[in-house]
């Protein structure tokens, strides 16, 4: 019977069963009641994300959806109420968004630690230095090339508040460059230029041998922590208020900082995140036990 | 009196406010070829189109069996064809084209193959049914869009200057071909076109379309004979036509019966032809009638009456009554010169070159 | 230059391990953008058939509109529809966002105008009584419509492929809008972006090869159903 239709007839009847099949296969899925999750681009980019996803639907009703942005826009959306939890790395933002009343219960998951890294030849003398202040500090009196995230991460908050310590504005210098990338991208474009820049070591871990960058300040002092805090249903009615406390429940358990310790194990002998909770069984991390 | 078939009443086409189409009334009868002339721009294919219940008139009516159409209803259009001066074929082949106004009606593919099939051997293309339309000349694209409408067995058949775009011989085959047709099917038909051949050979009747109005209708030897106005006068040329029947035919020199009389013109018309005898007024030479009989290089010479006199510019068309009417134009001097009066008895003479013999099916009266 | 050629062995190698994740990918690129462009296709060619067979007054600003909407910027289009799709914005009761559904009307409305404008142009391009000729056989106007469509279809197609290429290769309002979520939203473009940030480059590279290869299949049936030549 199809050999009847005319060739139009033909792309016509496939385009409008494909259009059915299709209706039906998005349309389907549905029945879980969804949980919305702001998460900031490093836990995605380290791959991370897709893990947590992937077991907490295992373990819950939920459909957790990821939605993944630098920590400022994460905070950003969820002050809209577009979220039901976040999880981020900005301290000084966070803080000021939970005495804004938009968040409840924070909790540290986990952390890493941010390291400089820079060329081999090190042209500003960084190796050996002890802090990241420091570190800057050289970098900027040797007017050496320094790539900063430029995003309002919570890398960049980092950076920022060191150089505020520091009382220096490289702000418009010409050995300062703002690249507006997520962790992956700023580190590729460092390291095309041969140049410093501030990253988090899950990523520079990740990104191994892509780069050529040494790393030269490991801060271990304050570490690098992410927070998973919940949406005020005070403020937002939308929120699900169950679900949050479900996902945190679950992030906080053994059964979620092991996952967190284990990521990456196999892979690069060692965890890309610290899980703060800690993990019974893991050993090793990084170096360092896990605190408690 | 056959029924009309279509019928306009009172319908006027505006566009940009103004009234390009106004007509009080005009029939097409059962079985009828109307032939509608008139200059560019005179509202013909508007007309063509109202008829087809495709434009919508401002007010009036078409009506269909007397009774008033509805907005392009589909069931009575669907009882007409009409065919442009552009073949307007679709991207198929000839024999797909052919049958898609069948396939509009929803007719049984086989059927419409039957039908088709008919219908290109009348038009003598059966031999492209297989070929893309994209492929075929002017001629054979026409005679293709002439299939697609005729195939349809429509109660009215409209022509809109179907031959304008052809070349002279394609044009001439392909009109004796409809000749034909037309005359087999006995369709209603309404032609358009600018050339006064094809009206007089293919129509009936005759209609002048000028400036969005109906100024004259009826037998087109009428029309040519007396034209209502100076404007159409001017339009269609003034002209005696007769009709007539061709007795016998001698090497190229035919001997034609009109009425009483006989009239000889250089033609290759077979025995038997009905024909229409036309006459440009300028051909016929008045001579007073008791003039002694010399013989001269024209062979026609009919004695006939004047009925009229009319001046026109430096010259005066004089109608004669010779049991026909017969028109001649002379100058003033031969008019004072001749003393030509109504009532003067006269001998109008015209050689057999100059008479024009148009092969007209029903010109028989 | 061995970056480009590690791609194609390494999509050889995902293709034929059938590997899950790349069919899923594949499989949400060819639905949604497949869903986006037959949308696209029934509201193109309505329009295109209004405007090119009853002119409404007022028709060359609307064609204009269309013509410069096939320069939208597909992530200002993204970030419109995101906005109105949040939660809190006006269309949120929905709870279209991060759902394929979202991606769907996000690269409709990219593909729409590019449907609309190049549908429109393919129509008044046939002969101007077409038309009225085809109505002058008894078609009514559905039928007509129809007829003109087959008879522009070369244009027609090409207008469709066009739509199709502008959804399937759009990547800035699908994660936008999609949130590129492994397992529902994730495209090839999607997914291609997100194995870049990634660092895995080889990766990324396998998803282009397949992404075009797929857009060339698709667009390679079009052509050859455009190229045909009538039959009987």
């Amino acid at each position: 019977m199809f050999q009847r239709f005319s060739p139009c007839m033909r792309l016509v009847s496939i385009l409008a069963v494909t259009f059915i099949i299709s209706s039906i296969i998005l349309g389907c899925g549905g029945g879980k009641e969804k949980l919305i999750l702001g998460a900031t681009t490093s836990v995605q980019d380290a791959g991370l994300l897709d893990e947590i996803v992937r077991a907490f639907e295992m373990h819950s009703d939920y459909d957790l959806i990821p939605v993944v942005g630098g920590s400022g826009q994460i905070l950003e959306m969820a002050r809209r109420g577009e979220f039901d939890v976040i999880m981020t790395h900005s301290p000084a933002d966070e803080e000021q968004f939970i005495v804004d009343g938009e968040g409840l219960d924070p909790r540290q998951v986990m952390e890493n630690y941010f390291v400089l890294v820079g060329p081999k030849d090190d042209p500003a003398g960084v190796v050996g230095v002890v802090s990241l202040a420091e570190a800057l500090k050289r970098i900027a009196s040797a007017e050496q090339t320094f790539i900063s995230r430029g995003d309002n991460s919570g890398t960049h908050e980092r950076e920022l508040s060191i150089w505020q310590s520091l009382l220096i504005d490289p702000k418009g210098q010409n050995w300062y460059r703002e690249s507006a990338t997520g962790q992956g991208q700023n580190l590729l474009i460092a390291n095309d230029d041969a140049a410093y820049t501030l990253v988090d070591t899950s990523t520079f871990v990740t990104f191994g041998s892509r780069v050529q960058l040494m790393p030269l300040v490991t801060d271990r002092v304050k570490p690098n922590a992410y927070t998973v805090i919940r949406i005020n249903r005070e403020k937002h009615q939308h929120v699900n208020v169950v679900g949050a406390i479900a996902f945190v429940e679950f992030i906080t358990s053994a059964a979620g900082q092991c996952l967190i310790a284990e990521f990456g194990r196999s892979e690069y002998g060692k965890s890309l995140f610290v899980p703060v909770l800690g993990c019974p069984q893991a050993v090793g991390h990084l170096g360092l036990t896990s605190r408690r | 009196m056959s029924q009309p078939i279509l019928a306009i009443r009172d319908v006027v086409v505006e566009r940009a406010g103004r009234a390009i189409l106004e007509i009080e009334t005009l029939e097409i009868l059962s079985g009828e070829v109307l032939a509608i002339v008139g200059p560019n721009g005179a509202g013909k294919s508007t007309l063509l189109l109202v008829l087809a219940l495709l434009e919508c008139p401002a007010r009036g009516d078409v009506l269909f069996g007397g009774e008033p159409a509805r907005r392009g209803d589909l069931k009575l259009r669907r009882r007409l064809a009409m065919v442009f001066q552009e073949p307007l074929l679709l991207d198929a082949t000839v024999e797909a084209n052919v049958r898609s106004g069948l396939a509009l009606r929803g007719v049984h593919r086989a059927e419409q193959k039957r039908r088709a099939a008919l219908w290109l051997e009348r038009f003598a293309i059966s031999h492209l049914a297989g070929r893309s339309a994209r492929t075929l000349s002017g001629g054979e694209a026409q005679r293709t869009s002439l299939s697609r409408a005729l195939v349809l067995e429509p109660d009215v058949l409209l022509l809109d200057e179907p031959f304008a775009a052809l070349d002279q011989p394609t044009r001439a085959t392909l009109i004796d071909d409809l000749d034909a047709i037309l005359g087999q099917t006995g369709a209603a038909t309404v032609l358009v076109t600018h050339d006064r051949e094809e009206a007089l050979r293919l129509g009936d009747r005759l209609g002048v379309l000028m400036g969005g109005r109906l100024r004259q209708i009826g037998d087109p030897s009428e029309i040519f004979a007396a034209p209502v106005d100076e404007d159409v006068a001017a339009f269609v040329g003034v002209e005696t036509i007769l009709s007539g029947r061709i007795r016998s035919q001698e090497g190229g020199l035919a001997a034609v019966s009109v009425g009483e009389h006989t009239v000889e013109a250089a033609s290759d018309e077979p025995v038997g032809a009905d024909v229409l005898v036309c006459l440009r007024p300028e051909d016929i030479v008045l001579a007073p009638r008791d003039e002694d009989d010399r013989p001269t290089s024209a062979r026609n010479r009919l004695p006939g009456v004047v009925r009229r006199v009319l001046p026109s510019g430096p010259h005066a068309r004089v109608e004669l009554d010779a049991g026909f009417t017969v028109i001649a134009l002379v100058t003033k001097q031969s008019l004072e010169e001749l003393s030509l009066a109504p009532g003067s008895a006269v001998v109008a003479s015209f050689k057999a070159t100059a008479v024009h013999l148009i092969p007209h099916r029903r010109a028989a009266t | 230059m061995e970056l480009i050629w590690e791609g194609v062995t390494e999509a050889l190698h995902l293709i034929f391990s059938g590997d899950a994740y790349v069919y899923e990918v594949t499989l949400t690129s060819l639905t949604v953008s497949g869903s986006a462009t037959a949308i696209a296709l029934v509201i193109g060619l309505g329009i295109a058939s209004l405007l090119a067979f009853r002119p409404p007054p007022g028709r060359t600003l609307a064609l204009s509109a269309f013509n410069a909407g096939m320069a939208l910027p597909p992530v200002a289009v993204g970030l419109i529809v995101a906005v109105l799709l949040w939660r809190t914005g006006p269309l949120g009761q929905l709870h279209l966002l991060y759902t394929p559904a979202a991606i769907v009307v996000a690269q409709a409305v990219i593909a729409t105008p590019v449907v609309t404008a190049l549908s429109t142009a393919a129509l008044q391009s046939l002969p101007s009584r077409l038309r009225l000729q085809i109505m002058a056989l008894g078609a009514s106007r559905l039928q007509a419509t129809w007829l003109l469509f087959r008879e522009a279809r070369l244009s027609l197609l090409a207008a469709a492929m066009a739509g199709f290429g502008a959804a399937i290769s759009e990547v800035g309002a699908t994660i936008m809008v999609g949130g590129n979520i492994k397992g529902s939203t994730r495209t090839l473009t999607s997914a291609i972006v997100l194995e870049g940030q990634q660092g895995d480059f080889e990766t990324a590279m396998a998803f282009s090869i397949i992404l075009l290869a797929l857009i060339f299949v698709v667009i390679l049936t079009f052509t050859i159903v455009q190229q045909r030549r009538p039959q009987s």
